[in-house]
């Protein structure tokens, strides 16, 4: 092969392995805001405001993690319990946050919360034995009373040294570490069936 | 062009590919949508249950509807309900999939052309009001549904006085006619008494398909089962076609076609005297038939008939079932007739066949009634007709003419959810909501109150009949004469409890006690003689009801139609069923496609050669061939994309449809059996759909059978399968030494009639889908449980047999070793766990297990293509891709549920906690599931039986499951019967 057709190969190809591999390790690397704070919600819903500042339980409002393998989204009334009287909270811009919930409850509708944390669909996680078995939820979900918005921290990854893959999230060699140190179920079929 | 060598070709393309997988590794986004306002009674995650009932067919069972986010995933028998006790049968087990049907209609329609039209509900009401305002108090509005619920029955009696119309007819298909005309004659009751299975030690059947479609089958098939356990009992099969029921009896009568009467008549003549029972005027009229007289015209021996009628002179409760549809003809009631009279010279009247707690059912219309109001159709006294859950256009048969005089009909209204035959006719289509989505009432049995109630919202712009005729009364100016209040309002006034208490339950009461009859005996005008059989041609036509399909009103549920056949484990179509004699005779092979020939018409299917049937008989199961009919373009358009369910095919052919369509002039009932058939080779051959080439077992032991003096102990077992390969083993590899569990289970084959319940409920728990007739066709069905049926013919008669196969959950799995990624384990509790997640699909696992239990994804059979089909998963089950082996898991999430609840309590799993949905839903109860590792479980008690064994247990694969042998029919027939007697309980129907 001669020297000229091999650069007519890999001219251009290097070119574009350039821009596609620094455009990833631009994403891989460094967090994006995106990733760092979570998914922008339909309410800009605190919990640090919830569970920090006013000091109310995880269960309160995620009522079933202890009954279900679902630990659940509330349903708005229960969001309204409160909200019906408190219109306005402390941090700025939070009365234009609840009147958006307002805005719901007034059209009928539920709000179309992104998910955080998920697993796949041949995954059958369930909540209710981790919180009875008295894993805290900060051990998955990482210091959420500190968030404002959600997002899945970098500690949830299994591997250290491949930290910075976004798709290593809540995957099974980091649950099954877990498991190992707290002698829970390793057959498969505890989790696959 | 530059020139490139292979190697760094390779490593271009790979680096490419690489960046390209990096870059798409971006999730999409999912969305969490919470409810606006939670349901007090729901917790997400955890399933509801709400009880109610099944009404797939008129029989109405108590079931429990497990519901998960509002939507129904599994139906399971009421263990409250005193004539089922917590069974559903294979049409309830699939009832779901009516409601969560793609082909509903989505909300009213109107006739524009020859096209059905979306309409709204506005628009319809108006102008069917118009169309009736004029037709007030004329008498010419008729009404056509089927036996009805209270609350939706009393609103149409109602609406129909209201605005004047005729007396709503209630029409069945099956309505037992003969049975109940019979009763009126001899006992003075027009009624459809309790056959009391559970209380019986020995039944004789003419023809009635009783764990089928005979009245309660669930209710029979768990009463005949719990009479039999440990070799009591004795059953006798009389008819021409060895049916499922009739193979799980012990002798198989096979008289003349149509002259099974005589059978009956001399065996009342013997018994009576043999017991010195009185018949009152009867005794005159049988007494002319002896087991001598007979034999001639029946072609059974007198030694056969007499020795029968020894057998039940001696039993301690008898009971004989009046014929079953298939055999009805012309002399129907006299035929019910001689049958009841059997049971009075047995004793059987107010024992096992006990009137009081009387069905339901013998409140309909006869099929004579049919006549009359085709007569007024065609004679223009009919200006609308309204039409709900029924399709005489199928079910009536084609020489009646009743298409035809549909169409002399100005306006026809239906209220059906779906598109039928019947309904395509209509002007308007006002859909009512399904069971499924509704609240009624029902009283199957006199005494026995069931409630219905809604188990998720209307998925469809649907409303209940009740409402609607209500509201049309309304705008006719009539709604006063409606009754008042919304249909949970009249549920609960007629109620003795609360109403929230009764639904709790799923109902209220009890069957009502029996009650004496004496003999009227009022035998004017029978004809006790053989069925006429008219028509040309050698061959005797059979017409059954089928066990999948009912009437033909299941057919449009594809996991029914990919059931096999519990007969001929055919699926997916029609075929004749003839005698291999009879097939050798007209040159004919399995899958030669025969013209049938009667003098209303003919029919083409391909031939089914089995020895399960007299030579000089053709057997075709009614209930296929449905008409196809499409309400939706748009969707069929989208399943173009998705054909291998075939949805556009016609399946099989409709025999109704060459009946002569003759009445049996005392009940009006259709005569069933009142045919000849020519059967013509056409030279065309079709692919035989089923699941089992071969009805022989090869010696291979399979399934097996003992004798019942074995059982006893009293000779040693026989040896029918090859002897044990001893081989060095350590059973410790079944499961973890540290394991208190090692999960097991026992299936009875005596008490298994291979009624393919579990079948369905299986498929509904583990969300196996449904693949169509082309995939099974090339062997690629899914279901993870194989009823085999093996019919041999032996020196003494036809020996059948059947064994049930699923993943054996072997300690030695011949799957797990060949698994290159280690996606098919064993667990420390001794299941062979299958990781669909792992699996690569080399199918090594399927090619290595002997026991083929192991299901291919060959293609992504997603359910989301036919939504709302894919409502019905099971939430707690993965739905498998493409490329993915699958197989029985012995209900795995249901066992890791309850090791949970256990260990929650801080204890072990008990026995009984744990029932899999195929044992679930066993009518016969004949598979038991638990820790084979107690020693004091039920399952491990079983595997002591000396009927237990492992199915090919010389290959060492050391099975979970332990088969109880079936107990060799001959034996019961040859004595040693222990002392039989009242073993069920009077709870039974």
């Amino acid at each position: 092969m001669s020297l000229r057709s091999r650069a007519l190969v890999w001219a251009p190809l290097l070119g574009v392995l350039t821009i596609v591999v620094s455009a990833t390790a631009a994403g891989l690397y460094d967090y994006s805001d995106d990733e760092l704070s979570g998914p922008e919600q339909p309410i800009e819903f605190s919990h640090r405001v919830h569970a920090t500042d006013l000091g109310i339980e995880c269960l309160y409002c995620h009522t079933s993690a202890d009954k279900s393998q679902t630990a659940s989204v509330p349903a708005v009334s229960v969001c309204m319990g409160c909200h019906q009287w408190v219109k306005e909270g402390s941090s700025p811009g939070s009365a234009e946050e609840i009147a958006k919930l307002h805005g719901y409850v007034e059209r009928s509708e539920s709000i179309p919360w992104i998910r955080v944390h998920s697993v796949p669909d041949h995954v059958r996680f369930k909540h209710e034995p981790h919180v009875l078995g008295g894993i805290t939820c900060q051990r998955c979900h990482g210091p959420v009373e500190a968030m404002n918005r959600v997002w899945l921290v970098p500690d949830t990854v299994h591997n250290p040294s491949a930290a910075f893959l976004p798709a290593a999230k809540l995957e099974m060699g980091w649950c099954v570490d877990c498991h190992q140190q707290e002698n829970g179920p390793l057959e498969c079929i505890t989790c696959h069936y | 062009m530059p020139d490139l060598d292979r190697r760094e070709f390779l490593k271009i393309v790979g680096l490419s590919a690489g960046a390209a997988a990096t870059v798409a590794c971006e999730e999409p986004v999912q969305k969490i949508i919470p409810y606006l306002n939670q349901p007090e009674e729901i917790v997400p995650g955890v399933p509801t249950w709400y009880a109610s009932t099944c009404r797939e067919c008129p029989n109405a069972c108590a079931i429990q509807v497990k519901t998960r986010e509002g939507r129904p995933i599994k139906v399971e028998g009421n263990p409250d309900d005193p004539v089922t006790g917590g069974k559903v049968c294979v049409r309830g087990q699939a009832g779901l999939y009516r409601t969560y049907d793609a082909d509903r209609f989505r909300g009213p329609m109107k006739r524009e052309g020859d096209k059905l039209v979306s309409a709204s509900w506005e628009e319809a009401l108006a102008s069917l009001a118009g169309r009736l305002r004029p037709l007030l108090d004329s008498g010419k509005v008729a009404w056509l549904g089927p036996q009805d619920t209270r609350v939706s029955g009393e609103a149409v009696e109602a609406f129909m006085r209201a605005i004047g119309g005729q007396q709503p007819l209630r029409y069945e298909a099956l309505a037992w006619e003969s049975l109940r005309s019979a009763n009126e004659r001899i006992f003075g009751v027009d009624a459809i008494p309790q056959f009391d299975f559970g209380a019986s030690d020995l039944v004789v059947s003419f023809g009635a398909d009783f764990e089928e479609t005979w009245l309660n089958p669930v209710a029979n098939q768990r009463g005949y089962a719990d009479a039999r356990r440990d070799g009591k009992g004795f059953g006798v099969w009389v008819g021409p076609r060895l049916s499922m029921t009739g193979a799980d009896m012990d002798q198989w009568i096979a008289p003349k076609p149509g002259s099974e009467i005589l059978i009956a008549l001399a065996l009342a003549n013997e018994v009576a005297r043999r017991k010195g029972s009185s018949l009152g005027a009867a005794k005159a009229i049988i007494s002319r038939f002896t087991a001598g007289s007979v034999a001639a015209q029946t072609g059974v021996e007198a030694g056969v008939i007499e020795g029968l009628a020894q057998r039940i002179s001696e039993a301690a409760a008898p009971l004989a079932l009046p014929p079953g549809n298939e055999l009805v003809g012309t002399n129907g009631t006299a035929f019910a007739a001689a049958v009841q009279l059997l049971n009075v010279a047995s004793g059987a009247i107010g024992k096992t066949v006990r009137f009081g707690p009387n069905r339901e059912l013998g409140k309909v219309g006869r099929f004579r009634n049919m006549k009359e109001l085709a007569g007024a159709m065609r004679g223009g006294k009919v200006a609308v007709l309204f039409v709900k859950d029924a399709n005489p256009v199928y079910s009536v048969p084609e020489a009646f003419g009743f298409e035809d005089a549909l169409e002399q009909v100005p306006f026809i209204v239906s209220f059906s959810s779906a598109n039928d035959e019947t309904t395509a006719h209509a002007d308007l289509v006002l859909p009512n909501n399904t069971p499924f989505e509704s609240w009624d009432e029902l009283e199957p049995v006199s005494g026995l109150r069931l409630l219905q109630q809604p188990t998720l919202r209307p998925l469809f712009d649907t409303r209940p009949t009740a409402e609607v005729l209500a509201e049309l009364a309304q705008s006719v100016g009539r709604g006063e004469r409606m009754p008042s209040g919304d249909v949970r309002t009249r549920i609960a006034s007629g109620l003795s409890g609360r109403l929230d208490a009764v639904l709790a339950k799923g109902g209220e009461g009890a069957p009502a006690r029996t009650v004496r009859v004496s003999l009227a005996n009022d035998l004017s005008g029978l004809d006790f003689s053989p069925a006429a059989l008219e028509g040309e041609g050698e061959l005797v036509l059979l017409a059954y009801p089928s066990l999948h399909f009912y009437d033909g009103r299941s057919a449009r549920i594809q996991r029914l139609q990919e059931v096999p056949d519990p007969v001929t484990k055919t699926m997916w179509g029609s075929y004749a069923e003839i005698h291999p004699d009879t097939a050798e005779r007209l040159d004919l092979e399995r899958g030669d496609v025969v013209r049938i020939r009667t003098g209303a018409g003919q029919i083409e299917l391909p031939v089914f050669p089995h020895e399960a049937i007299r030579p000089d008989v053709v057997a075709v199961a009614i209930g296929q061939g449905h008409r196809p009919v499409d309400p939706d373009p748009d969707l069929s358009e989208r399943w173009q994309n998705h054909d291998w369910l075939g949805l556009a095919d016609v399946h099989g052919v409709n025999v109704l449809s060459v009946l002569p369509g003759k009445i049996d002039p005392v009940s009006g009932g259709l005569a069933w059996l009142s045919t000849k058939a020519a059967v013509e080779k056409t030279g065309e051959r079709r692919h035989v759909v089923a699941s089992q080439g071969t009805f022989k077992q090869e010696g291979r032991g399979i399934a097996r059978e003992t004798t019942l003096a074995a059982v006893l102990g009293q000779e040693p077992a026989p040896r029918d399968a090859p002897e044990l390969i001893v081989k060095d083993y350590d059973p410790a590899r079944d499961s973890a030494q540290d394991s208190p569990y090692r999960w097991g289970m026992s299936i009875d084959l005596d008490a298994c009639s291979g009624c393919n319940a579990c079948i369905t409920a299986c498929a509904q728990e583990n969300n196996i889908p449904t693949v169509g007739e082309e995939m099974v066709r090339v062997g690629r069905e899914m279901q993870w449980i194989r009823l085999e049926r093996y019919a041999e013919r032996g020196d003494d008669g036809l020996d059948v047999r059947k064994a049930v196969m699923l993943c054996q959950q072997c300690g030695a799995a011949p799957c797990e070793n060949v698994c290159p990624v280690y996606a098919t384990y064993h667990t420390g509790e001794g299941l062979n766990a299958m990781v669909y997640n792992r699996c690569i699909g080399t199918r090594y696992c399927s090619n290595n297990c002997p026991y083929k239990v192991r299901r291919f994804n060959y293609l992504p059979y997603d359910f989301e293509v036919r939504e709302p089909v894919n409502w019905a998963l099971n939430p707690d089950v993965t739905v498998r891709s493409k490329g993915v082996m699958e197989k029985c898991t012995f209900c795995v999430q249901r066992i890791q549920e309850q090791k949970f609840e256990a260990k929650k309590a801080g204890r072990l799993v008990a026995d009984g906690d744990i029932t899999p949905a195929c044992a679930q839903t066993c009518p016969s109860n004949a598979i038991v599931f638990g820790n084979l590792k107690d020693p004091a479980s039920r399952v491990s008690r079983l595997w002591q039986d000396p009927r237990a064994y492992n199915a090919l247990k010389q290959l060492n694969t050391r099975p979970a499951i332990a088969s109880l042998k079936q107990i060799d029919r001959r034996s019961r027939k040859a004595g040693a019967r222990p002392q039989g007697g009242d073993h069920g309980n009077s709870e039974h129907s």
